[in-house]
């Protein structure tokens, strides 16, 4: 707002003076339509000065900085929903096998990893309880067939 | 019995709450605070609400307006009166009863044009606040190529519109109300000419903005949507194809994501929406109330007052309706953006 004040008073300071030249041209004939006609250039030039001042070198940037934030908020929502999703996935399984461990009177604590991949997918789990061979061995065999995790990375304490 | 109770606790104790998203959306700024409805889930309710609260509070502003347009209808009358009775004194009356109407004039101008530059900043925060939600949720929602569309847009837009109001538009409402005055003070021809030309140019710059900006959201809404809607089919079929317990887990998880997020982007939406139309409200109201009551002013003077200072009153009249379109055009800006983010994909 600091220019505005500065450019208001140009304005009016060359309006000023161009009506006094005018005034002062009226009876001069050819001369005075020459004055006229430059007193309007002058004017539309004093008008449009802060247009003809304006900065272009900053857009590029700006453009790209615009595009990086909508691709940092894009990556943020990708994240939250991988987390969010993986959180998901990841209690589902664990309720998947306590479910099948109840069925069998096991008690056991569970506790599934999942990978990096879009999207997770559990590729390790541990399983902590006092449990016969025989039903450790049920239970191996079953989280291979439903949950795809095979044995190496079925971790029994 | 027993075991049904300890059956219910365990049940209890086990159950967790879904809540898929954990996002926070941006609270409205204080000076929307007073406006806000404590229910922000039914747009139209809350719209109703701000309505209510805003008819409550119209008085005070036509009170202090309708002081301001008393005083003009006194000078113009004045200047009529003056005018009627001495010939020889014609323009050097009008002179007089423009400087005075100026005078008088120039002052809530400048405070309402204030009062929307504030305004339009307020409202561009506020959208920087709530657009990365905005963009995040869409995302969130299989929408990645839209949001960053609409995000890129908006911002650019917005920050356009934002440094035009700032950088042109203000000047150019002052330059205005400085060629207003004098041409009615002096009565010269090319000052009107060149005023008219300022408010065609005002107006053109904020239509061309807002056409623009609409054109480019419904072409970007419908080329990037179509991207994202097949980008998401693709993503289902390839997790219908994984191993079946796992699938049926991955896509119950999707399902839950993506309904979860919408959820989000809704409430998030209509938040924001409201929120923008509680900022914009206050100061809406208080230059409306103006400009209606100058227009009034306008064509009471036009009954009894002289021409000049009649076109004055009108003239000023413009450049309250200017401010005013300055602030509903950003406040149309971001919200059809957030409609569009809303809409989402497809």
């Amino acid at each position: 707002m600091d220019g505005i004040g500065g450019y208001v008073i140009g304005i009016i300071c060359a309006a000023i003076v161009c009506a006094v030249i005018n005034q002062w041209s009226e009876k001069k004939g050819t001369h005075g339509a020459i004055l006229k006609i430059l007193t309007g250039v002058f004017m539309t030039i004093t008008l449009v000065s802060p247009l003809l001042d304006f900065d272009m070198t900053g857009i590029d940037s700006r453009f790209s900085w615009i595009t990086a934030d909508a691709e940092s908020a894009v990556q943020n929502g990708q994240i939250l929903a991988k987390d969010s999703m993986a959180e998901i996935i990841k209690t589902q399984c664990e309720a998947y096998i306590l479910d099948k461990a109840a069925f069998w009177e096991l008690n056991l604590s569970v506790e599934v990893t999942l990978s990096e991949s879009d999207p997770p997918i559990p590729n390790g789990v541990e399983l902590t309880g006092n449990v016969s061979p025989y039903a450790k061995n049920q239970m191996t065999n079953w989280i291979v067939e439903e949950l795809g995790i095979s044995k190496e990375h079925q971790v029994w304490k | 019995m027993r075991k049904i109770i300890l059956l219910i606790v365990f049940v209890f104790a086990f159950i967790r709450p879904v809540s898929a998203l954990d996002v926070s959306i941006p609270e409205a700024p204080d000076a929307a605070e007073e406006y806000m409805p404590e229910d922000t889930e039914s747009f139209g309710d809350g719209v109703w609400y701000i309505f209510k609260l805003v008819i409550g509070k119209i008085h005070p502003e036509i009170v202090e307006a309708s002081g301001i347009c008393l005083s003009v209808v006194a000078i113009v009358l004045i200047c009529s009166l003056v005018h009627g009775f001495s010939d020889s004194t014609k323009r050097t009356t009008e002179l007089i009863a423009a400087v005075m109407i100026g005078i008088l004039l120039f002052r809530p101008s400048e405070i309402f044009l204030q009062l929307g530059v504030d305004t339009v900043r307020e409202m561009t925060d506020y959208g920087k606040l709530l657009l990365p939600v905005m963009t995040g949720t869409m995302a969130a929602q299989g929408g990645t190529t839209s949001s960053a569309a609409l995000y890129s847009g908006t911002v650019l837009f917005s920050g356009l519109l934002s440094t035009a109001i700032s950088n042109i538009l203000v000047p150019l409402i002052y330059i205005y109300i400085c060629f207003i005055v004098a041409g009615s003070a002096v009565g010269h021809e090319q000052l009107k000419e060149i005023q008219k030309f300022i408010k065609w140019l005002m107006t053109w710059i904020l239509k061309i903005i807002l056409y623009v900006f609409t054109g480019y959201m419904g072409i970007t809404g419908i080329i990037t949507g179509s991207v994202d809607s097949a980008a998401v089919k693709a993503t289902k079929l390839t997790i219908s194809g994984a191993v079946p317990v796992i699938g049926n887990i991955i896509a119950d998880a999707s399902e839950t994501i993506l309904v979860s997020a919408g959820v989000v982007k809704s409430g998030a939406g209509v938040y924001g929406m409201l929120a923008m139309i509680a900022i914009l409200i206050g100061p809406f109201l208080q230059i409306g109330v103006q400009y209606l009551l100058l227009k009034f002013t306008g064509s009471v003077c036009a009954i009894f007052g002289v021409k000049s200072t009649t076109n004055l009153v009108k003239d000023f009249s413009g450049a309250m309706g200017m401010i005013l379109a300055m602030i509903g055009t950003m406040g149309l800006l971001l919200m059809v953006s957030i409609v569009c983010f809303m809409k989402g994909i497809g």
